[in-house]
């Protein structure tokens, strides 16, 4: 016979044998060999290759049907191993089922949040063509200062001369004073009242329920209002033609209702009008001198961002060579995108900054630790667990299982249970959501799931969970030989001894990370709330001074000083919580020609300084009997001497702008922003007109009595704007609102952390002890007591845990140091942050342990060593 | 107990009276060509192999191997051979198919289905 002719061909042939596993395999292919033969013989052997072809192509199907039945048949013997072991050790399953679904419940949500921080703004069907125009200052000491406002002409004049910029919008929220409102003869405040170019609605995306876009913002003295507020003010969503009289503007007519704006939009309001009649109104907003408006461009769709930004970046050269000189002012670009976690501004809307990039990227991190802990944890249990499968495995190995299918086995069974936990843990979210939004202080909800990146990221979590968990059990498991382990001995080697050591390290270390993060944290909180701030903020409230106060201010402080409970009475254009004024100075005695200084400036009045309680250090305080106070007196904080570089500063000449005037005291510094800035230079100055702000300290006693007295005289002076006040202490505490979070954050998952390394701890106990039952037993009957034995199995765990904390310090000490650099003041880090977490986790662990540990001495050895 | 046997399925039916025609030398290649002999139809390895594992688990057949020949490329033939069983359902089925069709012969047809 002719090999070369009667050969089959090769690929068919091996498809043939590959896809068919079947008990008849043998005489299968050796029938189809018989008949390609045959066929070659009679019909030829182009047609017989033909057949084979033909043959081995129809019979995938009936291959993989054949293939998947014994796969399912495989799967439901799996399962129910798996349903039986979970059954059969209900503690060990609950343990290691709830941690794993601990750290995944801890990753959604900090996902969700996540997610949240980036969603902002990302509904904006423009998004990726708008751009904010944002400017930098430099000092003459060369450091350079972020604005987020623009001048009023830049919109226009950038549009007429670059045809990329296809429109602009100025956006200004209003916070001079408090808008008054009437309608229907109720009089109450606005709460966020806005200003813009009719263009709003056309660039950014805020449906309407009722008015046409377009339109909107084009007649002057028209508003738009979102839904909540139409039904807040007017009953009805539909309030379109209701006329709003603006106390001290005039009337306005509702023009447009829009939907109520997303939490996550950066620009958030409740009222809008155009910005036309702001500019009527304030004459003074004007020219390229008053940075107040956020200016937004709506750019072509294929311009180059970074070419334009090139050619805006010295226009203010072009209008106002003056000003470039001065200051070197340069425009750029900032996209929508990366408002709200990448601005670092100053003036910025509220609420965005890179610090919020900072807290996701450090929560992410946090998640991820607590994720690592558990599945540590899992793998951890999971493999010390293993000897009870000792038989099995080594079973199905007997029976022609290789160590893939034992894998295989291991790897689905344990996603099986990163699957039960994975529901838990949707279940644990669902239960803690609106605790969690609490802390953080935002609104997320489940509904969130529906989203399928959100849907992806739980899987992705999952799966992550997953592998980080399964890969060393199932190392360990499908390592198992028959030969060797069925016998029963030694099933612990050393190797596998020192993995689970190390693993229980890494767990301690990093939930001691986080506990020394929680102290340093607290640390730096208490500091910021208690540090003195060089004036007395307590019992000392706040509220607007507008309408009838503004003329008759002094005689409403007589009033009100008549009560003995008041102690004093003042005005200010600033709060010492958000200041708003700054300017540059270049203008004092013995100043070099070219320098400036930045320079925050208060109009006060007289008693500003003695109702604060700010220290002067020389010179003296504001008084009454110079009147020419009033006009050409400057107080300075030691901050700003010092940038001025003045040996003795009183007496000495200072003009602000063009006002002419002199030095007469120098305050102590005191801090008049968050604690995350450092102490900035400060004038004061009397400015009646200036003065947005009346404050009023109150005694400690009867500050309901106070507070009443204080209502009442105000609606005497100023019926028809309601009285609302704000305790500044309150304010200040506001002010580390976010690092209250951070640190709510830090204990919440902190905990969770401690919660998962000692369950499994505890877990591991219960293993070691089972383990060491004859040894202990023997131990016993030598001679060795019930607390001997307590103290060997310990000894273990206080080396671990030593370990751990020995790792954990210096990473603690770098990370926590970082976060510390956010404050300009910050609290130290001593030792005993290290020293006093590290022994709570010590006892932590020993108490966790000790409930296996004391089980295990006590048992009689009669007990344990009765079976062999 | 007394067995209750099952119709067998046309296919199953075919393969057996293939079988039983084959006497000792029923294999696979030799059954196909059996089967498309009176069936006029060319199965698949695979179905027939199907049917082959479908009646040995029912018990009608039973198989044993030969011997390994060149032929096959020193792959083992899968004799199957008929059980008790088996002809008993055989049986039935040339009786039950008989009474199906008494009377009926192909003119049958011819006249069309309103006689």
């Amino acid at each position: 016979m002719n090999n070369n002719k009667t050969s089959l061909p090769k690929f068919p042939y091996w498809l043939l044998k590959k896809i068919n596993s079947h008990d008849y395999r043998e005489s299968y292919i050796g029938d189809i060999e018989e008949e390609f033969r045959e066929r070659t013989i009679e019909k030829g052997r182009k047609k017989a290759v033909l057949w084979i072809w033909y043959h081995s192509i129809v019979s995938i199907p009936w291959a993989l049907k054949f293939f998947l039945t014994w796969r399912y048949i495989m799967f439901k013997n799996y399962l129910r191993i798996v349903l039986r072991i979970l059954h059969k050790n209900k503690g060990y399953s609950i343990i290691n089922i709830t941690g794993l679904a601990i750290g995944i419940a801890s990753c959604i949500l900090i996902f969700l949040w996540v997610q949240k921080e980036k969603s902002y703004d990302r509904f904006h069907e423009n998004l990726h063509e708008i751009f904010r125009v944002t400017r930098s200052e430099r000092l003459t000491d060369g450091t350079v200062s972020q604005y987020a406002g623009t001048p009023r002409p830049l919109g226009p004049s950038f549009k007429e001369e670059y045809p990329e910029i296809i429109d602009f919008v100025r956006y200004y929220p209003y916070k001079m004073d408090r808008i008054v409102l009437e309608y229907n003869d109720n009089q109450f405040y606005a709460n966020r009242f806005s200003f813009s170019d009719p263009s709003f609605f056309l660039i950014f995306t805020f449906p309407f329920l009722h008015g046409n876009r377009r339109t909107a913002l084009s007649e002057p003295n028209s508003v738009v209002v979102t839904e909540q507020t139409a039904i807040k003010y007017f009953g009805v969503t539909n309030s379109i033609g209701k006329s709003l009289i603006l106390k001290g503007w005039g009337h306005f007519i509702v023009s447009g209702i829009i939907k109520n704006i997303p939490d996550n939009s950066h620009i958030q309001f409740d009222f809008i009008a155009p910005i036309s009649s702001l500019f009527k109104r304030f004459r003074w907003m004007k020219g390229w001198r008053i940075p107040h408006f956020y200016t937004y461009l709506l750019l072509n769709k294929k311009t180059e961002f970074s070419r334009l930004e090139e050619k805006i970046k010295h226009y203010i050269k072009k209008v106002d060579p003056e000003v470039y000189k001065s200051s070197n002012l340069q425009f750029s670009l900032q996209s929508l995108k990366d408002i709200h976690l990448h601005s670092s501004f100053r003036f910025d809307l509220e609420g965005h900054s890179e610090l919020r990039a900072v807290y996701v990227n450090f929560f992410s991190i946090i998640a991820a630790v607590v994720l690592i802990i558990a599945c540590f944890n899992f793998a951890n249990l999971t493999a010390a667990h293993s000897g009870k499968r000792i038989k099995e495995i080594c079973m199905r190995k007997v029976s022609g299982a290789n160590r893939a299918d034992i894998a295989l086995q291991f790897l689905g069974e344990l996603m099986f249970t990163a699957f039960i936990s994975m529901v838990l843990a949707l279940f644990l979210v669902f239960l803690f959501l609106p605790v969690f939004n609490t802390i953080t202080g935002i609104d997320l909800n489940l509904s969130l799931v529906s989203n399928p990146v959100i849907l992806l990221g739980i899987l992705g979590i999952t799966m992550l969970a997953w592998i980080l968990s399964s890969i060393y059990p199932t190392i360990i498991l499908s390592a198992f030989k028959p030969g060797r382990d069925l016998k029963g001995f030694k099933s612990s080697g050393s190797k596998r001894a020192f993995f689970r050591r190390i693993f229980v390290i890494i767990q301690f270390s990093l939930s001691l990370i986080l506990i020394i993060g929680t102290v340093i944290i607290y640390k730096q909180l208490d500091y910021m709330q208690n540090k003195n701030l060089g004036y007395d903020k307590d019992y000392i409230l706040y509220f607007a001074k507008q309408g009838k106060l503004i003329k008759q201010y002094q005689a409403f402080k007589a009033v009100m000083l008549k009560k003995s409970k008041i102690l004093s009475v003042t005005a200010s254009s600033d709060v010492p919580t958000k200041t708003r004024h700054l300017t540059f100075i270049d203008n004092w005695e013995g100043s070099a020609p070219e320098e400036k200084i930045l320079m925050n400036f208060f109009s006060v009045d007289h008693d500003f300084i003695k109702s604060f309680g700010i220290e002067i250090v020389q010179g003296r305080n504001f008084s009454r009997e110079f009147p020419s106070d009033m006009s050409e007196a400057y107080i300075l904080n030691e901050e700003a001497v010092k940038q001025m570089g003045m040996e003795s500063p009183v007496e000495k000449e200072f003009s602000l702008w063009n006002i002419k005037g002199y030095i007469i005291g120098v305050m102590r510094n005191f801090h008049f922003k968050s604690l995350h800035n450092k102490i900035e230079p400060l004038i004061l100055l009397i400015k009646p007109e200036w003065d947005k702000y009346i404050f009023v300290r109150v005694s400690s006693e009867g500050i309901q009595e106070s507070l009443q007295y204080i209502e009442w005289i105000h609606k005497q002076f100023n019926p028809g704007y309601p009285f609302e006040f704000i305790f500044l202490n309150e304010e200040i505490n506001q002010l580390y609102r976010s690092e209250k979070r951070v640190k709510q954050i830090f204990q919440l998952f902190t905990s969770l952390a401690i919660f998962i390394s000692c369950i499994g701890l505890f877990g591991m106990a219960a293993i070691m002890a089972e383990k060491r039952t004859k040894e202990i037993g023997i131990r016993k009957v030598l001679g060795s007591s019930v607390s001997g034995v307590v103290v060997l199995l310990s000894k273990d765990i206080i080396k671990w845990v030593t370990i751990s904390m020995i790792a954990a310090w210096p990473l603690a000490f770098v990370v926590m140091n970082r976060w510390l650099q956010n404050f300009a003041y910050r609290t130290g880090l001593e030792i005993w942050i290290f020293i006093f977490p590290s022994i709570a986790t010590i006892c932590i662990a020993l108490l966790t342990v000790s409930y296996h540990t004391i089980r295990a001495a006590r048992t009689n050895p009669v007990e344990s060593l009765k079976y062999e | 107990m007394k067995r209750v046997l099952k119709d067998l399925s046309k296919l199953e039916e075919l393969v057996v009276l293939a079988i039983w025609h084959l006497k000792d030398n029923a294999y696979g290649v030799k059954i196909k060509k059996k089967v498309k002999e009176l069936s006029g139809r060319e199965y698949f390895y695979n179905t027939l192999y199907t049917t082959f594992d479908q009646l040995t688990k029912k018990e009608y057949i039973t198989k044993h191997f030969g011997h390994p020949s060149a032929v096959r490329g020193g792959k083992r033939k899968v004799y199957f051979k008929i059980t008790t069983e088996g002809m008993k359902v055989l049986k039935n089925a040339y009786e039950r198919n008989c009474r199906v069709w008494k009377g009926i012969t192909s003119k049958s047809f011819t006249r069309g289905y309103s006689q």
